[in-house]
Protein backbone atom coordinates (compact mmCIF):
# COMPACT_ATOMS: atom_id res chain seq x y z
CA UNK A 1 0.00 0.00 0.00
CA UNK A 2 1.36 3.40 -0.97
CA UNK A 3 -0.57 6.59 -0.52
CA UNK A 4 -0.03 10.34 -0.97
CA UNK A 5 1.21 10.88 2.58
CA UNK A 6 4.19 8.64 1.87
CA UNK A 7 2.83 5.79 3.97
CA UNK A 8 3.97 2.45 2.58
CA UNK A 9 3.34 -0.95 4.08
CA UNK A 10 3.26 -4.55 2.98
CA UNK A 11 2.64 -7.97 4.48
CA UNK A 12 4.55 -10.77 2.78
CA UNK A 13 4.48 -14.55 3.27
CA UNK A 14 7.05 -17.24 2.57
CA UNK A 15 6.37 -20.97 2.52
CA UNK A 16 9.94 -21.96 1.75
CA UNK A 17 11.52 -24.27 4.34
CA UNK A 18 15.13 -23.14 4.50
CA UNK A 19 15.97 -19.96 6.39
CA UNK A 20 18.10 -18.47 3.61
CA UNK A 21 15.40 -19.15 1.01
CA UNK A 22 12.75 -17.62 3.27
CA UNK A 23 14.90 -14.52 3.75
CA UNK A 24 15.60 -14.22 0.04
CA UNK A 25 11.92 -14.47 -0.88
CA UNK A 26 10.76 -12.03 1.78
CA UNK A 27 13.49 -9.49 1.03
CA UNK A 28 12.64 -9.53 -2.66
CA UNK A 29 8.93 -9.09 -2.00
CA UNK A 30 9.41 -6.35 0.60
CA UNK A 31 11.93 -4.40 -1.51
CA UNK A 32 9.51 -4.23 -4.41
CA UNK A 33 6.98 -2.42 -2.20
CA UNK A 34 8.81 -0.81 0.74
CA UNK A 35 12.43 -0.16 -0.20
CA UNK A 36 13.60 1.20 3.14
CA UNK A 37 11.26 0.10 5.97
CA UNK A 38 11.09 2.05 9.23
CA UNK A 39 10.64 -1.34 10.89
CA UNK A 40 9.92 -4.98 10.16
CA UNK A 41 7.78 -7.43 12.13
CA UNK A 42 8.65 -11.06 11.50
CA UNK A 43 6.68 -14.05 12.72
CA UNK A 44 7.11 -17.74 12.04
CA UNK A 45 5.51 -20.97 13.08
CA UNK A 46 7.59 -23.29 15.28
CA UNK A 47 8.41 -25.49 12.26
CA UNK A 48 11.27 -23.07 11.50
CA UNK A 49 13.05 -23.30 14.85
CA UNK A 50 16.26 -24.58 13.24
CA UNK A 51 16.21 -21.87 10.59
CA UNK A 52 15.91 -18.70 12.68
CA UNK A 53 19.56 -17.64 12.53
CA UNK A 54 19.91 -17.86 8.77
CA UNK A 55 16.48 -16.33 8.26
CA UNK A 56 17.13 -13.33 10.50
CA UNK A 57 20.67 -12.69 9.29
CA UNK A 58 19.47 -12.93 5.68
CA UNK A 59 16.81 -10.29 6.26
CA UNK A 60 19.01 -8.00 8.35
CA UNK A 61 21.80 -8.11 5.75
CA UNK A 62 19.38 -6.60 3.26
CA UNK A 63 17.73 -4.18 5.70
CA UNK A 64 20.53 -3.21 8.13
CA UNK A 65 18.82 0.05 9.13
CA UNK A 66 15.36 -1.39 9.72
CA UNK A 67 14.77 -2.54 13.32
CA UNK A 68 13.15 -5.96 13.44
CA UNK A 69 11.15 -7.70 16.16
CA UNK A 70 8.92 -10.76 16.16
CA UNK A 71 8.63 -14.30 17.35
CA UNK A 72 6.90 -17.62 16.96
CA UNK A 73 3.13 -17.98 16.67
CA UNK A 74 0.65 -20.83 16.27
CA UNK A 75 -0.57 -19.41 12.99
CA UNK A 76 -1.43 -16.25 11.11
CA UNK A 77 -3.74 -14.71 8.57
CA UNK A 78 -2.32 -12.37 5.96
CA UNK A 79 -3.99 -10.95 2.84
CA UNK A 80 -2.56 -13.97 0.94
CA UNK A 81 -4.27 -16.62 3.10
CA UNK A 82 -4.28 -18.53 6.40
CA UNK A 83 -1.30 -20.50 7.64
CA UNK A 84 -0.21 -22.70 10.51
CA UNK A 85 3.11 -23.31 8.77
CA UNK A 86 5.05 -20.45 7.29
CA UNK A 87 6.77 -17.12 7.80
CA UNK A 88 5.22 -13.66 7.57
CA UNK A 89 6.80 -10.22 7.51
CA UNK A 90 5.20 -6.82 7.87
CA UNK A 91 7.27 -3.88 6.65
CA UNK A 92 6.29 -0.25 7.03
CA UNK A 93 7.65 3.11 6.01
CA UNK A 94 6.26 6.54 6.77
CA UNK A 95 8.12 9.86 6.80
CA UNK A 96 6.35 11.33 9.84
CA UNK A 97 7.36 8.52 12.15
CA UNK A 98 10.18 7.89 14.64
CA UNK A 99 10.85 4.33 15.66
CA UNK A 100 12.89 2.56 18.28
CA UNK A 101 13.11 -0.94 19.71
CA UNK A 102 13.29 -2.27 23.26
CA UNK A 103 13.97 -5.60 24.90
CA UNK A 104 13.51 -6.87 28.46
CA UNK A 105 14.99 -10.15 29.66
CA UNK A 106 13.85 -12.91 32.05
CA UNK A 107 10.13 -12.22 31.74
CA UNK A 108 9.05 -15.35 33.59
CA UNK A 109 11.46 -14.92 36.45
CA UNK A 110 11.00 -11.18 36.94
CA UNK A 111 8.40 -9.60 34.62
CA UNK A 112 8.49 -6.25 36.41
CA UNK A 113 12.22 -5.85 35.83
CA UNK A 114 11.87 -7.00 32.21
CA UNK A 115 9.18 -4.36 31.62
CA UNK A 116 11.40 -1.70 33.19
CA UNK A 117 14.34 -2.66 30.96
CA UNK A 118 12.11 -2.59 27.89
CA UNK A 119 10.40 0.72 28.77
CA UNK A 120 13.74 2.38 29.50
CA UNK A 121 15.00 1.53 26.00
CA UNK A 122 11.82 2.86 24.40
CA UNK A 123 11.90 6.11 26.36
CA UNK A 124 15.56 6.63 25.55
CA UNK A 125 15.11 5.81 21.86
CA UNK A 126 12.23 8.24 21.41
CA UNK A 127 13.24 10.99 23.82
CA UNK A 128 13.95 13.47 21.02
CA UNK A 129 10.83 12.69 19.02
CA UNK A 130 8.46 15.64 18.79
CA UNK A 131 5.59 13.60 17.38
CA UNK A 132 2.73 13.21 19.79
CA UNK A 133 0.98 9.97 18.98
CA UNK A 134 2.64 7.00 20.72
CA UNK A 135 2.20 3.33 19.93
CA UNK A 136 4.02 0.35 21.38
CA UNK A 137 3.85 -3.05 19.68
CA UNK A 138 4.95 -5.82 22.02
CA UNK A 139 5.79 -9.50 21.71
CA UNK A 140 6.03 -11.50 24.94
CA UNK A 141 7.07 -15.03 25.72
CA UNK A 142 4.00 -17.21 26.31
CA UNK A 143 3.48 -20.26 28.46
CA UNK A 144 6.07 -23.08 28.34
CA UNK A 145 5.28 -26.34 30.10
CA UNK A 146 8.10 -28.88 30.30
CA UNK A 147 7.69 -32.54 29.49
CA UNK A 148 7.72 -34.20 32.91
CA UNK A 149 9.76 -37.36 33.44
CA UNK A 150 7.71 -40.56 32.97
CA UNK A 151 4.32 -38.84 32.57
CA UNK A 152 5.25 -36.45 29.74
CA UNK A 153 3.05 -33.37 29.37
CA UNK A 154 -0.41 -33.90 30.83
CA UNK A 155 -3.52 -31.73 30.74
CA UNK A 156 -5.25 -33.82 33.36
CA UNK A 157 -3.87 -35.50 36.47
CA UNK A 158 -6.69 -37.15 38.36
CA UNK A 159 -4.76 -38.22 41.45
CA UNK A 160 -5.28 -35.56 44.11
CA UNK A 161 -1.83 -36.05 45.59
CA UNK A 162 -0.02 -36.05 42.23
CA UNK A 163 -2.13 -33.06 41.17
CA UNK A 164 -1.12 -31.14 44.29
CA UNK A 165 2.55 -31.94 43.72
CA UNK A 166 2.34 -30.95 40.05
CA UNK A 167 0.61 -27.65 40.91
CA UNK A 168 3.38 -26.84 43.38
CA UNK A 169 5.95 -27.82 40.79
CA UNK A 170 4.25 -25.60 38.18
CA UNK A 171 4.37 -22.66 40.60
CA UNK A 172 8.12 -23.01 40.99
CA UNK A 173 8.78 -23.28 37.24
CA UNK A 174 9.03 -19.52 36.64
CA UNK A 175 12.22 -19.45 38.71
CA UNK A 176 13.67 -21.63 35.97
CA UNK A 177 12.19 -19.52 33.15
CA UNK A 178 9.47 -22.05 32.38
CA UNK A 179 5.75 -22.19 33.08
CA UNK A 180 3.24 -19.36 32.79
CA UNK A 181 4.06 -16.20 30.84
CA UNK A 182 3.19 -13.64 33.59
CA UNK A 183 2.22 -11.26 30.78
CA UNK A 184 -0.38 -9.44 32.91
CA UNK A 185 2.38 -8.42 35.32
CA UNK A 186 4.54 -7.22 32.45
CA UNK A 187 1.71 -5.19 30.98
CA UNK A 188 0.81 -3.58 34.29
CA UNK A 189 4.38 -2.34 34.70
CA UNK A 190 4.62 -1.15 31.10
CA UNK A 191 1.42 0.86 31.54
CA UNK A 192 2.88 2.52 34.63
CA UNK A 193 6.10 3.41 32.84
CA UNK A 194 4.69 4.33 29.44
CA UNK A 195 1.26 5.76 30.26
CA UNK A 196 0.98 7.83 27.07
CA UNK A 197 1.52 4.85 24.74
CA UNK A 198 -1.21 2.76 23.19
CA UNK A 199 0.07 -0.75 23.83
CA UNK A 200 -0.82 -3.67 21.61
CA UNK A 201 0.57 -7.15 21.08
CA UNK A 202 0.58 -10.68 22.34
CA UNK A 203 2.49 -13.71 23.45
CA UNK A 204 4.63 -15.87 21.24
CA UNK A 205 3.80 -19.53 21.18
CA UNK A 206 4.41 -22.85 19.43
CA UNK A 207 1.96 -25.23 17.74
CA UNK A 208 -0.32 -25.26 20.80
CA UNK A 209 1.91 -27.77 22.57
CA UNK A 210 3.22 -25.18 25.01
CA UNK A 211 6.72 -26.65 24.93
CA UNK A 212 8.69 -23.63 23.72
CA UNK A 213 8.52 -20.25 22.03
CA UNK A 214 10.99 -17.71 20.69
CA UNK A 215 11.30 -13.97 20.26
CA UNK A 216 13.32 -12.10 17.63
CA UNK A 217 15.22 -8.87 18.17
CA UNK A 218 17.03 -7.70 15.04
CA UNK A 219 19.16 -10.70 14.04
CA UNK A 220 19.13 -12.35 17.48
CA UNK A 221 16.87 -15.12 18.80
CA UNK A 222 15.73 -15.19 22.43
CA UNK A 223 13.41 -17.01 24.79
CA UNK A 224 11.76 -15.43 27.83
CA UNK A 225 12.08 -11.84 26.68
CA UNK A 226 9.71 -9.06 25.77
CA UNK A 227 10.57 -7.31 22.51
CA UNK A 228 8.87 -4.14 21.38
CA UNK A 229 8.75 -1.44 18.74
CA UNK A 230 7.99 2.05 19.97
CA UNK A 231 6.41 4.34 17.39
CA UNK A 232 6.05 8.08 17.65
CA UNK A 233 4.14 9.60 14.73
CA UNK A 234 1.31 11.84 13.59
CA UNK A 235 -0.92 8.80 13.03
CA UNK A 236 -3.83 8.16 15.35
CA UNK A 237 -4.39 4.80 16.99
CA UNK A 238 -7.68 3.02 17.46
CA UNK A 239 -8.08 -0.33 19.25
CA UNK A 240 -11.11 -2.56 19.52
CA UNK A 241 -11.67 -5.97 21.15
CA UNK A 242 -14.51 -8.41 20.51
CA UNK A 243 -15.01 -11.96 21.69
CA UNK A 244 -17.83 -13.93 20.13
CA UNK A 245 -18.43 -15.50 23.54
CA UNK A 246 -21.83 -15.84 25.12
CA UNK A 247 -22.66 -15.85 28.81
CA UNK A 248 -24.34 -19.14 29.66
CA UNK A 249 -25.95 -17.83 32.85
CA UNK A 250 -23.92 -20.30 34.91
CA UNK A 251 -22.10 -18.42 37.64
CA UNK A 252 -19.92 -19.60 40.49
CA UNK A 253 -17.48 -18.25 43.01
CA UNK A 254 -13.81 -19.19 43.24
CA UNK A 255 -13.67 -19.32 47.03
CA UNK A 256 -10.05 -20.36 47.21
CA UNK A 257 -7.37 -19.39 44.73
CA UNK A 258 -3.71 -20.35 44.64
CA UNK A 259 -0.69 -20.00 42.39
CA UNK A 260 -0.95 -16.22 42.69
CA UNK A 261 -4.54 -16.27 41.42
CA UNK A 262 -3.93 -18.70 38.57
CA UNK A 263 -5.19 -21.90 40.22
CA UNK A 264 -8.77 -22.38 41.33
CA UNK A 265 -8.58 -24.59 44.40
CA UNK A 266 -12.19 -24.31 45.58
CA UNK A 267 -15.46 -23.37 43.92
CA UNK A 268 -18.41 -22.46 46.16
CA UNK A 269 -16.42 -23.73 49.16
CA UNK A 270 -15.92 -27.19 47.62
CA UNK A 271 -12.95 -28.81 45.83
CA UNK A 272 -12.78 -27.01 42.49
CA UNK A 273 -12.76 -29.88 39.98
CA UNK A 274 -15.52 -31.85 41.73
CA UNK A 275 -17.71 -28.78 41.97
CA UNK A 276 -17.09 -27.80 38.35
CA UNK A 277 -18.13 -31.28 37.20
CA UNK A 278 -21.30 -31.00 39.30
CA UNK A 279 -22.17 -27.52 38.01
CA UNK A 280 -21.54 -28.50 34.41
CA UNK A 281 -23.20 -31.90 34.77
CA UNK A 282 -20.06 -33.35 33.19
CA UNK A 283 -19.20 -37.01 33.83
CA UNK A 284 -15.87 -37.66 35.49
CA UNK A 285 -14.72 -39.49 32.35
CA UNK A 286 -14.49 -36.12 30.61
CA UNK A 287 -11.28 -35.55 32.53
CA UNK A 288 -8.86 -36.99 29.99
CA UNK A 289 -6.20 -35.58 27.69
CA UNK A 290 -8.85 -34.49 25.22
CA UNK A 291 -10.50 -32.18 27.74
CA UNK A 292 -9.43 -29.18 25.65
CA UNK A 293 -11.88 -30.18 22.94
CA UNK A 294 -14.51 -29.25 25.52
CA UNK A 295 -12.91 -26.46 27.53
CA UNK A 296 -11.86 -24.44 24.47
CA UNK A 297 -15.58 -23.95 23.82
CA UNK A 298 -16.37 -23.23 27.46
CA UNK A 299 -13.98 -20.64 28.85
CA UNK A 300 -14.61 -19.06 32.22
CA UNK A 301 -14.65 -15.31 32.62
CA UNK A 302 -14.56 -12.43 35.05
CA UNK A 303 -14.82 -8.70 34.64
CA UNK A 304 -12.16 -6.18 35.58
CA UNK A 305 -12.79 -2.45 35.09
CA UNK A 306 -15.79 -3.47 32.98
CA UNK A 307 -13.67 -5.52 30.57
CA UNK A 308 -14.45 -9.19 30.03
CA UNK A 309 -11.44 -11.40 30.83
CA UNK A 310 -11.98 -14.88 29.33
CA UNK A 311 -9.74 -17.63 30.72
CA UNK A 312 -9.04 -21.05 29.28
CA UNK A 313 -9.22 -23.80 31.87
CA UNK A 314 -5.83 -25.16 30.85
CA UNK A 315 -4.95 -27.94 33.26
CA UNK A 316 -6.82 -30.10 35.74
CA UNK A 317 -4.38 -31.19 38.41
CA UNK A 318 -5.98 -33.18 41.20
CA UNK A 319 -8.56 -30.75 42.47
CA UNK A 320 -6.90 -27.64 41.03
CA UNK A 321 -7.96 -25.95 37.81
CA UNK A 322 -4.99 -24.07 36.38
CA UNK A 323 -5.68 -21.00 34.24
CA UNK A 324 -3.45 -18.92 32.00
CA UNK A 325 -3.40 -15.69 33.95
CA UNK A 326 -4.48 -14.21 37.29
CA UNK A 327 -8.13 -14.38 38.25
CA UNK A 328 -8.75 -10.92 39.72
CA UNK A 329 -12.41 -11.29 40.61
CA UNK A 330 -13.63 -14.51 42.26
CA UNK A 331 -17.11 -14.09 40.77
CA UNK A 332 -16.74 -16.23 37.69
CA UNK A 333 -19.14 -17.04 34.93
CA UNK A 334 -19.13 -19.68 32.31
CA UNK A 335 -18.95 -18.59 28.68
CA UNK A 336 -19.62 -20.52 25.52
CA UNK A 337 -18.05 -20.23 22.10
CA UNK A 338 -19.06 -21.67 18.77
CA UNK A 339 -17.39 -21.58 15.39
CA UNK A 340 -20.13 -19.24 14.19
CA UNK A 341 -19.84 -16.83 17.11
CA UNK A 342 -16.05 -16.67 16.68
CA UNK A 343 -16.40 -15.93 12.98
CA UNK A 344 -19.18 -13.38 13.55
CA UNK A 345 -17.03 -11.47 16.05
CA UNK A 346 -14.92 -10.30 13.09
CA UNK A 347 -17.80 -8.26 11.61
CA UNK A 348 -18.64 -6.79 14.99
CA UNK A 349 -15.05 -5.75 15.54
CA UNK A 350 -14.18 -4.32 12.15
CA UNK A 351 -17.37 -2.27 11.82
CA UNK A 352 -15.85 0.07 14.42
CA UNK A 353 -13.16 1.12 11.92
CA UNK A 354 -15.48 1.87 9.01
CA UNK A 355 -15.31 5.66 8.95
CA UNK A 356 -11.58 6.04 9.47
CA UNK A 357 -8.77 6.54 7.02
CA UNK A 358 -7.08 3.32 8.13
CA UNK A 359 -3.56 2.76 6.87
CA UNK A 360 -2.69 -0.53 8.49
CA UNK A 361 -4.22 -3.09 10.86
CA UNK A 362 -2.41 -5.10 13.52
CA UNK A 363 -4.60 -7.93 14.77
CA UNK A 364 -4.02 -10.45 17.56
CA UNK A 365 -6.05 -13.42 18.62
CA UNK A 366 -5.80 -16.55 20.69
CA UNK A 367 -4.52 -19.84 19.28
CA UNK A 368 -7.44 -21.52 21.04
CA UNK A 369 -9.77 -19.83 18.56
CA UNK A 370 -7.66 -21.10 15.68
CA UNK A 371 -7.65 -24.63 17.09
CA UNK A 372 -11.41 -24.40 17.62
CA UNK A 373 -12.37 -23.44 14.09
CA UNK A 374 -9.62 -25.20 12.12
CA UNK A 375 -9.96 -24.90 8.35
CA UNK A 376 -13.02 -22.64 8.77
CA UNK A 377 -10.43 -19.96 9.45
CA UNK A 378 -10.81 -19.11 5.77
CA UNK A 379 -14.24 -17.67 6.62
CA UNK A 380 -12.46 -15.19 8.89
CA UNK A 381 -10.04 -14.41 6.08
CA UNK A 382 -12.97 -13.69 3.72
CA UNK A 383 -14.60 -11.42 6.26
CA UNK A 384 -11.41 -9.48 6.92
CA UNK A 385 -10.82 -8.96 3.21
CA UNK A 386 -14.40 -7.80 2.69
CA UNK A 387 -14.01 -5.19 5.45
CA UNK A 388 -10.43 -4.05 4.93
CA UNK A 389 -10.27 -4.35 1.14
CA UNK A 390 -6.68 -3.47 0.18
CA UNK A 391 -5.53 -2.10 3.55
CA UNK A 392 -2.62 -4.26 4.75
CA UNK A 393 -3.21 -6.35 7.86
CA UNK A 394 -1.60 -9.11 9.86
CA UNK A 395 -3.55 -11.34 12.24
CA UNK A 396 -1.41 -13.40 14.61
CA UNK A 397 -2.59 -16.33 16.72
CA UNK A 398 -0.57 -16.58 19.92
CA UNK A 399 -0.78 -17.50 23.58
CA UNK A 400 -2.57 -14.37 24.79
CA UNK A 401 -3.25 -10.79 23.86
CA UNK A 402 -2.29 -7.45 25.40
CA UNK A 403 -4.04 -4.12 25.05
CA UNK A 404 -3.72 -0.72 26.70
CA UNK A 405 -5.90 2.20 25.62
CA UNK A 406 -4.63 5.33 27.39
CA UNK A 407 -7.58 7.62 26.65
CA UNK A 408 -9.94 5.06 28.19
CA UNK A 409 -7.54 4.15 30.99
CA UNK A 410 -8.02 0.43 30.46
CA UNK A 411 -5.51 -2.33 29.93
CA UNK A 412 -5.88 -6.07 29.75
CA UNK A 413 -4.03 -9.29 29.08
CA UNK A 414 -6.65 -11.83 27.96
CA UNK A 415 -7.30 -15.04 26.04
CA UNK A 416 -9.93 -16.02 23.48
CA UNK A 417 -10.46 -12.55 22.03
CA UNK A 418 -10.05 -10.76 18.73
CA UNK A 419 -8.08 -7.52 19.12
CA UNK A 420 -7.64 -5.02 16.32
CA UNK A 421 -5.40 -1.95 16.25
CA UNK A 422 -5.49 0.51 13.40
CA UNK A 423 -3.05 3.29 12.59
CA UNK A 424 -5.04 5.94 10.80
CA UNK A 425 -4.73 9.44 9.46
CA UNK A 426 -7.23 12.03 10.60
CA UNK B 1 6.58 -30.18 -13.79
CA UNK B 2 4.23 -33.09 -14.32
CA UNK B 3 0.94 -33.01 -12.38
CA UNK B 4 1.83 -35.98 -10.17
CA UNK B 5 5.25 -34.54 -9.36
CA UNK B 6 3.67 -31.25 -8.31
CA UNK B 7 1.18 -33.07 -6.11
CA UNK B 8 4.02 -35.11 -4.58
CA UNK B 9 5.89 -31.91 -3.69
CA UNK B 10 2.76 -30.45 -2.04
CA UNK B 11 2.24 -33.65 -0.05
CA UNK B 12 5.89 -33.56 0.99
CA UNK B 13 5.28 -30.13 2.55
CA UNK B 14 2.27 -31.47 4.45
CA UNK B 15 4.18 -34.52 5.69
CA UNK B 16 6.91 -32.29 7.12
CA UNK B 17 4.45 -30.95 9.72
CA UNK B 18 5.29 -32.53 13.05
CA UNK B 19 2.05 -34.37 13.74
CA UNK B 20 1.23 -35.44 10.20
CA UNK B 21 2.00 -39.17 10.25
CA UNK B 22 1.14 -39.92 6.64
CA UNK B 23 -0.70 -38.41 3.71
CA UNK B 24 -1.60 -39.28 0.16
CA UNK B 25 -4.00 -38.38 -2.61
CA UNK B 26 -6.21 -40.98 -4.16
CA UNK B 27 -8.59 -40.68 -7.06
CA UNK B 28 -10.05 -42.62 -9.92
CA UNK B 29 -8.21 -40.70 -12.60
CA UNK B 30 -4.84 -40.19 -10.96
CA UNK B 31 -4.58 -43.35 -8.84
CA UNK B 32 -2.62 -42.97 -5.61
CA UNK B 33 0.01 -40.27 -5.17
CA UNK B 34 2.26 -40.35 -2.10
CA UNK B 35 5.02 -37.98 -1.00
CA UNK B 36 8.61 -38.88 -1.80
CA UNK B 37 9.50 -39.35 1.88
CA UNK B 38 8.35 -42.37 3.84
CA UNK B 39 5.28 -42.07 6.05
CA UNK B 40 6.05 -41.56 9.75
CA UNK B 41 3.30 -43.97 10.73
CA UNK B 42 4.93 -46.90 12.53
CA UNK B 43 2.02 -49.30 12.14
CA UNK B 44 2.73 -50.50 8.61
CA UNK B 45 -0.20 -52.92 8.54
CA UNK B 46 -2.56 -50.06 9.27
CA UNK B 47 -0.88 -47.88 6.66
CA UNK B 48 -1.29 -50.63 4.05
CA UNK B 49 -4.91 -51.16 5.02
CA UNK B 50 -5.68 -47.45 4.64
CA UNK B 51 -3.89 -47.25 1.29
CA UNK B 52 -5.65 -50.35 -0.03
CA UNK B 53 -9.17 -49.54 1.08
CA UNK B 54 -9.71 -45.79 0.92
CA UNK B 55 -10.80 -45.79 -2.72
CA UNK B 56 -13.61 -48.17 -1.75
CA UNK B 57 -15.33 -45.29 0.01
CA UNK B 58 -15.88 -43.43 -3.24
CA UNK B 59 -19.02 -45.26 -4.45
CA UNK B 60 -20.71 -44.18 -1.22
CA UNK B 61 -19.17 -40.74 -0.80
CA UNK B 62 -19.94 -39.70 -4.36
CA UNK B 63 -23.64 -39.57 -3.52
CA UNK B 64 -22.91 -37.29 -0.59
CA UNK B 65 -20.48 -35.19 -2.60
CA UNK B 66 -23.46 -33.81 -4.51
CA UNK B 67 -24.69 -32.47 -1.17
CA UNK B 68 -21.43 -30.74 -0.36
CA UNK B 69 -19.50 -33.50 1.44
CA UNK B 70 -16.12 -32.00 2.18
CA UNK B 71 -14.56 -34.10 4.94
CA UNK B 72 -14.81 -37.43 6.70
CA UNK B 73 -13.13 -38.20 10.00
CA UNK B 74 -12.34 -41.70 11.24
CA UNK B 75 -11.02 -42.27 14.68
CA UNK B 76 -8.99 -45.39 15.32
CA UNK B 77 -7.37 -46.13 18.66
CA UNK B 78 -4.34 -43.87 18.43
CA UNK B 79 -4.91 -42.17 15.10
CA UNK B 80 -7.36 -40.01 13.32
CA UNK B 81 -7.82 -40.25 9.56
CA UNK B 82 -9.03 -37.14 7.80
CA UNK B 83 -10.42 -37.62 4.31
CA UNK B 84 -10.66 -34.29 2.50
CA UNK B 85 -12.57 -34.29 -0.77
CA UNK B 86 -10.75 -32.26 -3.38
CA UNK B 87 -13.10 -32.96 -6.22
CA UNK B 88 -15.43 -35.57 -7.58
CA UNK B 89 -13.83 -38.95 -6.82
CA UNK B 90 -10.57 -37.56 -5.50
CA UNK B 91 -9.51 -37.14 -1.87
CA UNK B 92 -6.57 -36.14 0.26
CA UNK B 93 -6.01 -38.56 3.13
CA UNK B 94 -4.13 -37.35 6.21
CA UNK B 95 -3.32 -39.40 9.29
CA UNK B 96 -2.60 -37.66 12.59
CA UNK B 97 -2.32 -38.80 16.22
CA UNK B 98 -5.66 -38.76 17.99
CA UNK B 99 -4.37 -36.23 20.53
CA UNK B 100 -2.84 -33.85 17.96
CA UNK B 101 -4.00 -30.25 17.72
CA UNK B 102 -6.28 -31.04 14.83
CA UNK B 103 -7.52 -27.52 14.24
CA UNK B 104 -4.06 -26.21 13.45
CA UNK B 105 -3.24 -29.12 11.16
CA UNK B 106 -6.55 -28.71 9.36
CA UNK B 107 -5.49 -25.25 8.19
CA UNK B 108 -2.55 -26.78 6.36
CA UNK B 109 -4.67 -29.67 5.07
CA UNK B 110 -6.95 -27.00 3.61
CA UNK B 111 -3.97 -25.20 2.05
CA UNK B 112 -2.70 -28.48 0.60
CA UNK B 113 -6.07 -29.34 -0.88
CA UNK B 114 -6.35 -25.85 -2.39
CA UNK B 115 -2.94 -26.24 -4.05
CA UNK B 116 -3.86 -29.68 -5.38
CA UNK B 117 -7.17 -28.33 -6.68
CA UNK B 118 -5.22 -25.65 -8.49
CA UNK B 119 -2.81 -28.25 -9.91
CA UNK B 120 -5.71 -30.37 -11.10
CA UNK B 121 -7.59 -27.26 -12.17
CA UNK B 122 -10.63 -28.44 -10.31
CA UNK B 123 -11.45 -24.94 -9.11
CA UNK B 124 -14.93 -23.99 -10.10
Amino acid sequence: MDNQSGFKACVEVSREWEGRSVARELVEKIKSKVSDPKFILLFTTIDYKNEFDSMLSGIKESFPNSPLIGGTVAGFIAPQGCYTRGVVALALDYPNMDVTVGIGHNTKKNPKKAAQECAKAIKKGLKNSKRRSKFLYIVNSGVMIPQFPVIGQKSVIRSKLAGKVMTMFSESLTKFQRGIGREEELLEELVKLLPEYYIFGGSSYDNNKMVTNYQFFNDKVFTNVIVSIGISSDLKVSINTTYGLKETGIRFKATKLGFDGRAIREINGKPAVEELLRIMKWPEEILNDRIHRVTYYTPIGFKKRGVLHPEVMGFFMGNNIICGYKIEDPNLFLLSASGKSIIDSVDKNLKAFRNKNNLIFFITSCSVRLETIGNKIYKIHEKILSHLKTTPFLLLYGAGEDVYIPDKGIYYHINEALNVASLYKE
Amino acid sequence: METKERIKKTLEDLLKIEDVQACFVTGRQIGTVTPESKAKLKNLALWKLIMDTTHKFFPITEDFYMYGLSRLYFELKDYEIIMTFIGHGIALITIIPVLANRGLIEVEIENTSRVIKEILKLHK
